[in-house]
């Protein structure tokens, strides 16, 4: 009955603690998290999780066929064709052949002026389409899309006498300067409006719906994520089109898009891309062929940020209600903590595997991991701080029992040592006096001395002894600890005296103040004086000294010449009950350990066997001036 | 027998060093055809063939061929319809080094945006040019029905035609027939005339003209519509087939007809300006299989 009754009281204790712990440890993990994010130092650890996937979707067989080639003017075929440009019959023969194999269309992404204005046009039996070649820029940092200027804006020429004003651009990773998306939306500067990059318009042409459409794949900053599930796409040299076997080529361009450039590697660096390095025409490709099969992995949205931040309230929900059913333990939090991360990955893999959306992996399952360490952590230090605060009750409770039986026998002895005078003088006078104390009022007095003297002591007893068991705080100020010792000495002389004890007291003229409380001072000095005076039965010398171990502490030192103290027990000299003499509590160096310890201070205690023993009593300075 | 040998080692480094000073050809795209001096078949062309100066290169529309010089120089890529020798191609290809064909743009991020785009369709030549427009139901008869009647037009055209005839290049020891060559001249003097004309009535007049020119030649033709609804005059050469390769290597630009004779195609749209472009407009709807050049 007993113990049940312990329990409830032990999970009341235990709550407020864990949740006010809990609470704090949470905002912190919070804080941590939104910090991080707010650095971007997750967004490194976000691309790295994203590339991995795309490495490891990239040995699988891609689950969407390409729907575009690349045919490149490459090294080759300006041997064989002459330098780069050359006359638009050129091009038209790469039309009406691929034409011929079956291409769907063509997108060129060259561009030059013509210096003969009769040069023939082309005259496509496909669809063409011909755009400029990429601008090179670097990403934007804002959240917003970026905004176009004047040299950005291309006469592009979709079809006959349809221009569009577009622009083009190479967008790579801030942070690690990788190439995983390709900027598809910005606004114009000058009319505020959307602007659709050239791949984003190419893809809504070839596919014939409208680009806001198609834009639904983009981000808020109008950026379109690599898809991840397009395999390499074919690629052939112009001028193998022009040569090769029907029949090899065909295999590679026919019932697809072909987009035609010009192979930029000798003067622009090739990209990194978590798929491998790209040039420039290959990245166009990619980000267009993504639109062309409707297979862009979507980003981050908020829909997907407020996914994550469900997840990672419904984790902390269910820990709350663990806690109010005081049913949760440190694992079962860890456990939880790993199964919503594991959880989290799982439906972030599964949100990529149907609908293409990249749900962000590091930050939330940061969080939400960090977040259960911390309730497993702070789960555990509150039930740590509740034991401690047990077994502290549990001690005074103990320590009260055999206090209780001590000071009764203490009382009970020092009472029937006062009765004993006064019986004395009582029966004296009863028996008609036959000790003549009537004649002789000194006896009388000798009496009364004795009762007066173990009143005293009665009266030490409860001012030493049981000082431990009350008060509050100390109320410090700035005093010189060196002169209550010196006072307390002073008020011991008689007793000193007549146990042979001399005293020796060293302390400067100029002592240092310390922050002391001196009523309980007095009673830290009382005890130790005692205590010395006792290890010296048979007399010696009680020396005060006064000393500044540190800069910033005051010490007072109270040494005997006494008997000393074995190592063995000197560890326990300041443990509650701990006494080896006939008399007392063995709460005197206890209290006393108390006082200085509530003071801020440390005492310590050295004894070498028969040489005696010196405690020091060491508080720190006030800051106010020296005592002088 | 010194002299001998001194007149094979002069053969053979003669034959060395022409062989050396030879254009070669580099590229060539489409059913670019030679034929060789000497020889009265046509054969097709490859990367790496030599050509004497006196071959007879032809190039079918859209067709590209690059050259490179005596010295190995490798000239400008030339292109288009054209029949000429290999020395008129060097000549012509060699006198277009140093005419840039434009100059690349949209490299540096910092150009402006005014650029002169590669063009794309033909103001001229588009979908909604009424040249390339099929034949209606009405046209396809009247056309086929059609019987010539004389007229001063048709006889000074056949008359030009007959003149043009007798240019060496187009006579009889170098085409299976002289027919190839009276076609070849009336196709060139109509077009001529029509061109120089205006507003010359409905659409397929240059087609009615053509058909009366050679009738008033004595020429043996059908009319015919290809696939793409177009009117095609189909021309008897008077000749078998076995003499195709004296007329071509490419076996989609001739018809056989009945008792194997050999028979020319040949678009009769105004959209065909050259006899070359009206013969090769009906390679791709002959429906014959194709041999790979």
């Amino acid at each position: 009955m007993n113990t049940s009754a312990s329990g409830r009281s032990s999970v009341s204790r235990e709550r407020p603690i864990i949740g006010r712990q809990a609470a704090t440890w949470l905002l912190a993990s919070l804080i941590l998290c939104v910090m991080l994010e707010a650095l971007g130092l997750l967004s490194p650890l976000e691309y790295r999780a994203y590339d991995l996937r795309a490495r490891l979707k990239a040995r699988r067989p891609a689950a969407v066929a390409p729907d575009l080639a690349i045919v490149t003017i490459d090294a080759r075929s300006e041997e064989a064709l002459g330098p780069f440009p050359w006359p638009h019959q050129v091009y038209s023969a790469l039309v009406s052949r691929l034409e011929f194999l079956g291409a769907k269309g063509v997108m060129f992404a060259i561009q030059f002026t013509r210096e003969d204005p009769t040069d023939d046009a082309l005259t496509p039996g496909v669809p063409l389409f011909i755009v400029r070649p990429y601008a090179f820029t670097d990403t934007a940092s804002s959240r917003k899309p970026p905004q176009v200027g004047e040299w950005q804006r291309v006469p592009t020429e979709m079809a006959a006498g349809d221009p569009v004003t577009s622009f083009s651009a190479i967008v790579l990773s801030r942070e690690d300067g990788v190439y995983r998306h390709a900027q598809e939306k910005a606004i114009d500067r000058v009319t505020g409006g959307p602007v659709y990059g050239l791949e984003l318009l190419l893809a809504s042409r070839a596919r014939g719906v409208p680009p806001e459409q198609l834009a639904r794949h983009l981000d808020d900053r109008g950026r379109l994520l690599l898809s991840s599930e397009m395999p390499a796409l074919p690629a052939l040299s112009f001028v193998d089109v022009l040569s090769e076997n029907a029949t090899s080529v065909r295999k590679t361009v026919e019932d697809r898009w072909v987009l035609v450039g010009v192979d930029d590697s000798p003067t622009v660096p090739s990209l990194p891309s978590p798929f491998g390095r790209l040039n420039a025409l290959e990245a166009r490709a990619v980000a267009t062929n993504s639109l062309l099969v409707d297979e862009s992995n979507r980003p981050l949205t908020p829909l997907t940020s407020i996914f994550a931040i469900v997840l990672w309230a419904a984790l902390s929900a269910t820990a709350v209600f663990g806690i109010r059913a005081s049913a949760l333990t440190s694992r079962r939090v860890l456990v939880l903590g790993g199964a919503a991360v594991a959880g989290h990955v799982l439906v972030a893999v599964a949100a990529f595997e149907i609908w293409r959306v990249w749900i962000p992996i590091v930050a939330p399952v940061a969080v939400i991991g960090l977040s259960a360490l911390v309730w497993a952590f702070a789960l555990d230090a509150a039930r740590l701080e509740a034991a401690h605060l047990r077994a502290v009750a549990s001690e005074r409770e103990a320590a009260f029992g055999v206090m209780a039986a001590q000071v009764r026998h203490e009382v009970r002895n020092v009472l029937q040592s006062i009765r004993a005078p006064a019986d004395i003088v009582r029966r004296n006078f009863e028996r008609g006096d036959p000790l003549g104390m009537a004649s002789n009022p000194d006896a009388i007095c000798s009496e009364m001395d004795t009762i007066i003297r173990r009143t005293q002591r009665l009266s030490d007893m409860v001012d030493n002894d049981l000082a431990y068991f009350g008060g509050g705080p100390p109320e410090t100020m700035p005093g010189d600890a060196w002169e209550v010792a010196a006072e307390v000495a002073d008020s011991m002389e008689p007793e000193l005296a007549e146990q042979g004890v001399s005293t020796r007291r060293i302390a400067p003229q100029d002592r240092a103040l310390a922050d002391i409380d001196g009523a309980t001072m007095r009673v830290v000095f009382t005890n130790l004086i005692r205590n010395a005076m006792q290890a010296m039965p048979e007399g010696g010398i009680l020396t005060l000294a006064y000393a500044e171990p540190t800069a910033g502490t005051v010490a007072i030192r109270v040494t005997d010449t006494g008997v000393g103290i074995e190592a063995d027990r000197l560890a326990h000299v300041f443990d509650a009950f701990h006494t080896t003499k006939a008399r007392g509590l063995g709460l005197g160096l206890l209290n006393a350990r108390n006082i200085v310890t509530a003071h801020r201070g440390d005492i310590r205690v050295e004894s070498r066997i028969g040489a005696g023993t010196t405690f020091e009593v060491v508080l720190p300075r006030a800051r106010a001036a020296t005592q002088s | 027998m010194r002299s001998v040998i001194a007149l094979l080692a002069a053969f053979i480094v003669t034959s060395a060093l022409r062989a050396d000073t030879l254009p070669k050809v580099l590229f060539s795209f489409g059913r670019n055809e030679v034929l060789r001096e000497g020889s009265n078949r046509w054969t097709f062309i490859r990367a790496g063939d030599s050509l004497e100066s006196a071959d007879l290169v032809r190039m079918p529309p859209m067709a590209l061929l690059r050259i490179a010089d005596a010295n190995g120089r490798g000239l400008p890529l030339l292109t288009g319809a054209r029949e000429s020798s290999a020395k008129d191609l060097v000549s012509e290809a060699a006198a277009q080094v140093g005419r840039t064909q434009g100059r690349r743009i949209g490299a540096a991020a910092s150009e402006p945006g005014s650029v002169d785009a590669l063009p794309a369709g033909d103001p001229v030549r588009g979908d909604s040019d009424d040249d390339e427009r099929p034949m209606s139901r009405a046209e396809a008869g009247r056309w086929l029905r059609f019987t010539p009647s004389p007229s001063a037009l048709s006889q000074r055209l056949a008359l030009e035609a007959s003149e043009r005839a007798d240019d060496s290049l187009t006579s009889d020891s170098m085409y299976p027939s002289s027919v190839f060559a009276k076609t070849r001249a009336t196709f060139e003097a109509v077009r001529g005339a029509t061109e120089n004309s205006s507003g010359v009535g409905e659409s397929f007049d240059d087609a009615y003209l053509l058909v009366s020119v050679l009738q008033r030649l004595g020429l043996r033709i059908t009319r015919d519509i290809d696939a793409r609804q177009r009117p095609v005059v189909v021309i008897d050469l008077g000749v078998v087939s076995r003499s195709a390769s004296q007329l071509t290597a490419n076996q989609a630009l001739y018809r056989i007809g009945d008792e194997d004779r050999l028979l020319l195609p040949l678009c009769a749209t105004p959209a065909s300006r050259t006899f070359l472009e009206a013969w090769y407009a009906e390679e791709q709807v002959t429906g014959r299989p194709v041999p790979a050049p």
